[in-house]
């Protein structure tokens, strides 16, 4: 009898716990959701704030009367007060986007493979860091740097060739700030895709006789495609956003500028140059440009995913 | 270990050679032959309108398309330093920032830049810095009482010697000004004085925006009131000159973007009537306009001279 009881006991008391346990199961659940969908929501809000407000020009008038049309909006060139036109920056945006990516993609790439493949211990530690320390910095100091080292050298490379710069105020030093700002966004990407290459798989190309260059390039490089692919789109992003850096030196030029040596302007440089004073249709029409460029980061994206996916079709 | 020298002389060899690319050309002479580049503020800035409007240009105050290829300057500072970098570039900028900027203030129409030259007009390259108020039926009793007292304070010994510090060009001396102490015991600043000496913890809030440039001092100014005065509380949103009629006495009076004071870095122009005796002057502020340290070229420039470099693409330094 006594030890029935005893096992009624117990039993209720193992009920007890498993419905305490499933309980807490339960409040974790609900407010991972709640964490989630705060996550999920805001960048929904932002969005749809963004739409509301960028398209907020085009429907209905400003009380000094101002009004933005559509068509002139997309396919204008010049992007100055009361005639804003956002096809030239737009142009001018992909145009050193592109250029900067393409000169910090074979950089940062050959950079994680020196760092995990070829470098020394001691200099593949250092130079980790380094590379860390690089994509941590903020914007605001790749600016100043900019201003003040990289406008002054463009100045002069400008002069050797007899061409008088701004200052070095122009797209090509926009491009050396962007190609410094992603090369260590896509090199930290890199070599995590090239450390996670299957050790076995370089030791059996190895035995085959194949060099360690040739190890490098055929093992390590093409097995971590993805990986680089997905650090190029970080680093695209990033270029693409980057508003504070440009802003600083690119001189704030209107229309299609795509000389190196002039002072050009991008869509993130337009939307921040005076927006502090700015009121009416000439504030609300960044939030039109921030609609723009948001876009066109979507559409990079989709891209360079779809590029991504045909390289990697083979590979499994 | 091979490795690492090669690296160390790679990076080496790379440091060197910017050095060296930074060093050379800079102690070239001044070239009157090179074309000028001109730097000018955004749209928005109350310097822009405040220098073009001095120099005869009001067409390019507000309008690019009137200073064609010109190099965009987002603030005071971007300015200094963008001219900084270009011998051949030229600019304008706050009076009160030329002593630590490192250029050369150009004279205007003969006159040198400085404070005594503003003060007593001889230099025309200024702009004023005016506040507008609301009416006094647009608000509640108290509200007036603390608008009013601020008005007094602005021009009360503390309150001016609050501006020069902010470095705003005072027309009047500071000593010859009334004390804030003695302004209370006016007869008819009695209402100021009761809900100034008022301490029970609460406070009415009074919204100040308007002009940017003139934030600084603004904000120095209703701090220092809100210590004599604890009822009074300030809130500051400064968004443009252009705000400062709109919110007080103009379209949105009565809407969110509403303010009891608001602050221009200009005058107000002739579509913004303002009721007699709610709007005034707080001080000046100079205008210089700026070249590279190593130009020596010119060390003066007319009205004319202004107004044609700034409207000509491409012209270059021999050609003024």
């Amino acid at each position: 009898m006594r030890s029935n009881k005893d096992n009624g006991n117990s039993l209720s008391l193992v009920d007890s716990r498993n419905k305490n346990k499933i309980l807490i199961d339960k409040i974790v659940h609900i407010l991972f959701l709640i964490i989630g969908m705060i996550c999920a929501s805001s960048i929904i809000i932002i969005v749809f704030f963004i739409t509301i407000k960028g398209l907020r020009p085009f429907f209905a008038a400003y009380e000094n009367g101002e009004k933005g049309d559509f068509g002139s909006f997309l396919f204008g060139i010049e992007f100055i007060k009361g005639q804003y036109g956002v096809l030239g920056l737009v142009i001018n945006t992909i145009f050193i986007v592109s250029i900067a990516s393409l000169i910090a993609l074979p950089l940062s790439v050959l950079c994680a493979l020196f760092i995990v493949r070829i470098a020394p211990k001691k200099i593949r530690s250092i130079m980790e860091i380094v590379v860390d320390l690089l994509s941590a910095v903020p914007s605001i100091v790749f600016g100043l740097f900019g201003m003040g080292v990289i406008n002054p050298l463009v100045k002069n490379i400008a002069a050797l060739f007899n061409y008088q710069t701004a200052g070095g105020v122009s797209t090509l030093s926009v491009i050396i700030v962007l190609t410094i700002m992603i090369i260590p966004t896509i090199t930290t990407v890199s070599i995590t895709a090239m450390k996670s290459v299957k050790e076995d798989k370089v030791l059996g190309s190895l035995a085959l006789g194949a060099t360690k260059m040739q190890t490098n390039f055929n093992i390590i490089l093409k097995g971590s495609k993805s990986g680089i692919i997905a650090g190029l789109i970080l680093g695209v992003g990033r270029a693409l956003g980057e508003a504070t850096a440009v802003n600083m030196v690119c001189g704030g030029a209107s229309g299609i500028k795509i000389s190196l040596f002039d002072p050009t302007s991008t869509l993130t440089s337009a939307m921040m140059s005076g927006i502090h004073e700015s009121s009416g249709l000439d504030y609300d029409i960044r939030f039109s440009v921030g609609l723009v460029l948001i876009i066109i980061i979507l559409i990079t994206n989709l891209i360079l995913n779809i590029v991504k996916k045909r390289i990697c079709k083979y590979d499994k | 270990m091979k490795l690492r020298k090669k690296s160390l002389c790679t990076i080496a060899c790379l440091a060197l050679g910017v050095l060296a690319s930074c060093s050379s050309n800079a102690s070239a002479e001044f070239d009157t032959t090179k074309t000028i580049t001109r730097y000018s503020r955004d749209t928005t800035s109350g310097t822009r309108d405040g220098f073009f409007t001095a120099i005869g240009y009001s067409e390019a105050k507000e309008d690019d398309t009137k200073i064609p290829g010109f190099v965009k300057a987002d603030d005071n500072g971007n300015m200094i330093s963008l001219v900084k970098n270009d011998e051949y570039g030229i600019g304008y900028i706050s009076l009160a920032s030329l002593a630590d900027s490192g250029l050369t203030g150009v004279k205007f129409e003969g006159v040198v830049p400085s404070e005594e030259a503003v003060v007593d007009g001889t230099y025309k390259l200024s702009r004023n810095f005016n506040y507008i108020t609301k009416v006094e039926s647009d608000v509640s009793e108290v509200e007036w009482k603390l608008i009013k007292g601020f008005k007094l304070f602005m021009s009360s010994q503390e309150g001016l010697a609050i501006i020069k510090s902010k470095d705003g060009i005072l027309e009047t001396s500071i000593g010859s000004a009334t004390k804030w102490s003695d302004i209370l015991k006016k007869a008819e600043n009695t209402d100021v004085k009761e809900i100034c000496n008022k301490n029970d913890g609460t406070s009415v809030e009074i919204k100040f925006g308007g002009s940017t440039s003139v934030e600084k001092v603004a904000k120095a100014l209703t701090s220092a009131f809100a210590e004599k005065c604890p009822t009074f509380k300030p809130v500051h949103n400064h968004t443009g000159s252009g705000a400062a009629y709109k919110g007080t006495q103009g379209s949105e009076k009565d809407s969110v973007n509403s303010m009891h004071v608001g602050f221009l870095s200009r005058e107000l122009n002739d579509s913004e009537q303002a009721a007699e005796g709610s709007s005034g002057r707080i001080c000046k502020d100079g205008i210089v306009c700026v070249v590279n340290a190593k130009n020596t070229y010119k060390d003066n420039f007319t009205k004319d001279e202004l107004k044609k470099i700034y409207s000509t693409e491409g012209i270059k330094w021999n050609e003024i």
